[in-house]
């Protein structure tokens, strides 16, 4: 499946294993879509129950919460912890489709994992 | 058939004008309708208006470029650098700080027409304990409630307005207003206060819901908002200068009141203070979800303290943000009404607004040479030179609507160099800390031997 989808599997190891997640997923039920800008690859993740899901292929039409974008690299690098999304974003490298408040807590979950 | 991306484009419209309107956009109108004469007052709302497509047209490029990116930090960032992004966003952190004082004057100015007894700071705590105690909580307005009220305010005004011009001329005859100075003049300092009546219209550009808004939907959604904004305040002001009082600084704060009392008596001061709630409330929520989202992402640079990335874990609220942000809007308000500077506050603001939308523009331009290959979705049918011409003659605009109010000229300048200059002063700090933090992350990092 590729080393994006590595990544995906990394990082929902690492969320559903981070207890101090549970309290900022709560009642945080989303769906959110993860797209290679260079490569088209794009995946779908659902955080249900204060769990991220197992990523899966991205269904067409399909109603997403979130969606972020960018270079197949830089979206291993933020899913690995390698890269700061944060800063990613800032520079315009990373794009994040959702709500104010959907991307404060999307960022902060990578700030809890790995800052 | 109407499609979901049609009522998607209204949002974005109504998103737009909801955050222009606010109650210190009705006080300048009053305040220029009392400095200026009626011809300069309606041709600066329409050259700034004007200006403000230029303007919408650059930001809807730069967005589609970067969409969703956090605008003035990204584009500033990319165009010109990191120190001049940090200084210009740093300004405007400054500027919105200050304009909560000015917006919470006028409100109070609007709010006492009804409730007298109410003193200036009870009201200024209580709106923004209000809007802030809402978002530390992570409550959410629904979107459609929020345009429904930016449609009402619309409507109401409009209505207001068009009902005054219906009735007979009550400005006294010979009236002389602009102190006869030149017409060109005249215009010349108007137009940067006509500029403010706009501002805000450009918060819509991050909130696209997918890529393919910033084809079509994001990018037009301004232009159209404009139109909407440019008719209210024209109408606004045509029918303000058919009913200016005597003494041309009365009620010269709560123009909208007093247009409300005059066509629909009691019950029409009271609507538009209902109105005036409206305005800051919605304005106040969007500002502040939208600060609060800047200086988090500031926070998460290490461009401010650690405090600024602080969230809820239950709510998921930026808590640090929205704190700092109440806490600076509310200082900024308590000190501008202690020493009743408002005014040279609300031009001291136009004037940075005006460079920061000169920045926008200038920014759009040099990437345009700097960056020919990044794909852009939308494109701004402006030529790059008129773009250039476009930004030099809004920092001109900035520099001159300081001195639309003589008596308050010198106050205004002040105003507007502490904040550029706290600005200019913070971003040196951050960047050069910033590069003696990285240079010994690196010799630490090396030291230890890590991969990363």
């Amino acid at each position: 499946m590729g080393e994006l989808f590595s990544s995906l599997l990394s990082f929902r190891e690492q969320v559903n294993g981070a207890e101090r997640l549970r309290s900022l997923l709560k009642g945080w039920d989303r769906v959110v879509t993860v797209e290679a800008s260079d490569t088209g690859r794009k995946y779908t993740m659902l955080f249900t129950d204060t769990r991220a899901g197992e990523p899966r292929a991205a269904v067409a039409g399909e109603e997403v919460d979130i969606s972020l974008k960018a270079e197949e690299r830089v979206l291993i690098d933020v899913f690995r912890g390698v890269q700061n999304p944060a800063a990613l974003f800032l520079e315009g490298n990373l794009q994040v489709f959702a709500s104010d408040k959907d991307q404060v807590r999307l960022d902060a979950i990578t700030l809890i994992l790995w800052d | 058939m109407i499609r979901k991306t049609d009522f998607e484009f209204g949002e974005y419209v109504a998103t737009a004008v909801g955050m222009a309107l606010a109650c210190s956009g009705y006080a300048m109108l009053g305040q220029l309708s009392c400095a200026v004469d009626a011809a300069a007052l309606l041709l600066s709302i329409s050259v700034a208006a004007g200006l403000c497509l230029v303007i919408a047209g650059s930001i809807a490029e730069l967005s589609s470029m970067y969409p969703a990116a956090p605008g003035i930090r990204t584009y500033l960032r990319v165009a010109f650098g990191d120190w001049f992004s940090l200084s210009v966003t740093f300004a405007l952190l400054l500027m919105v700080a200050a304009f909560a004082g000015v917006e919470t004057h006028a409100f109070h100015v609007a709010l006492r027409e009804v409730i007298p007894f109410v003193p200036a700071p009870v009201s200024t705590t209580l709106v923004l304990a209000l809007v802030v105690g809402v978002n530390l909580a992570g409550v959410e307005w629904p979107l459609r409630v929020q345009l429904a009220l930016t449609c009402f305010v619309v409507l109401v005004l409009a209505v207001v307005s068009g009902l005054a011009l219906s009735i007979p001329a009550t400005t006294p005859a010979g009236l002389v207003i602009g102190g006869g100075a030149p017409f060109s003049a005249q215009l010349a300092l108007a137009i940067g206060g006509a500029v403010f009546l706009f501002t805000g219209f450009e918060w819509v550009a991050p909130l696209g819901k997918g890529p393919a808004a910033y084809r079509r939907r994001i990018p037009w959604s301004m232009p159209v908002a404009l139109v909407v904004l440019l008719l209210l305040f024209a109408l606004f002001a045509w029918a303000r200068v058919r009913h200016l009082p005597a003494g041309l600084t009365t009620g010269s704060e709560a123009p909208h009141v007093s247009l409300g009392v005059l066509t629909l008596g009691r019950p029409g001061a009271y609507l538009m203070v209902v109105a005036s709630v409206l305005s800051v409330v919605t304005t106040f929520n969007a500002g502040l979800m939208g600060t609060s989202r800047l200086i988090y992402a500031l926070g998460r640079e290490k461009c401010l303290p650690p405090l600024a990335v602080k969230i809820s874990l239950a709510t998921g609220a930026p808590v640090g943000a929205v704190s700092i942000v109440g806490a600076a809007c509310w200082l900024a308000a308590m000190c501008e009404e202690i020493f009743q500077v408002q005014l040279a506050a609300s031009l001291a603001c136009a004037s940075v607004y005006c460079s920061v939308y000169a920045a926008y523009v200038g920014a759009n331009a040099r990437l345009r040479k700097v960056r020919p290959d990044v794909e852009r979705p939308f494109r701004s049918r402006v030529p790059v030179a008129v773009q250039v011409v476009v930004a030099a003659l809004l920092f001109a605009f900035g520099v001159s609507v300081l001195f639309a109010e003589p008596a308050v000229a010198a106050l205004s300048v002040v105003l507007m160099v502490v904040m550029v200059g706290s600005a200019l002063v913070a971003s040196s700090v951050v960047v050069s800390t910033r590069g003696i933090g990285e240079g010994r992350a690196v010799t630490v990092s090396r030291s230890r031997g890590d991969v990363r």
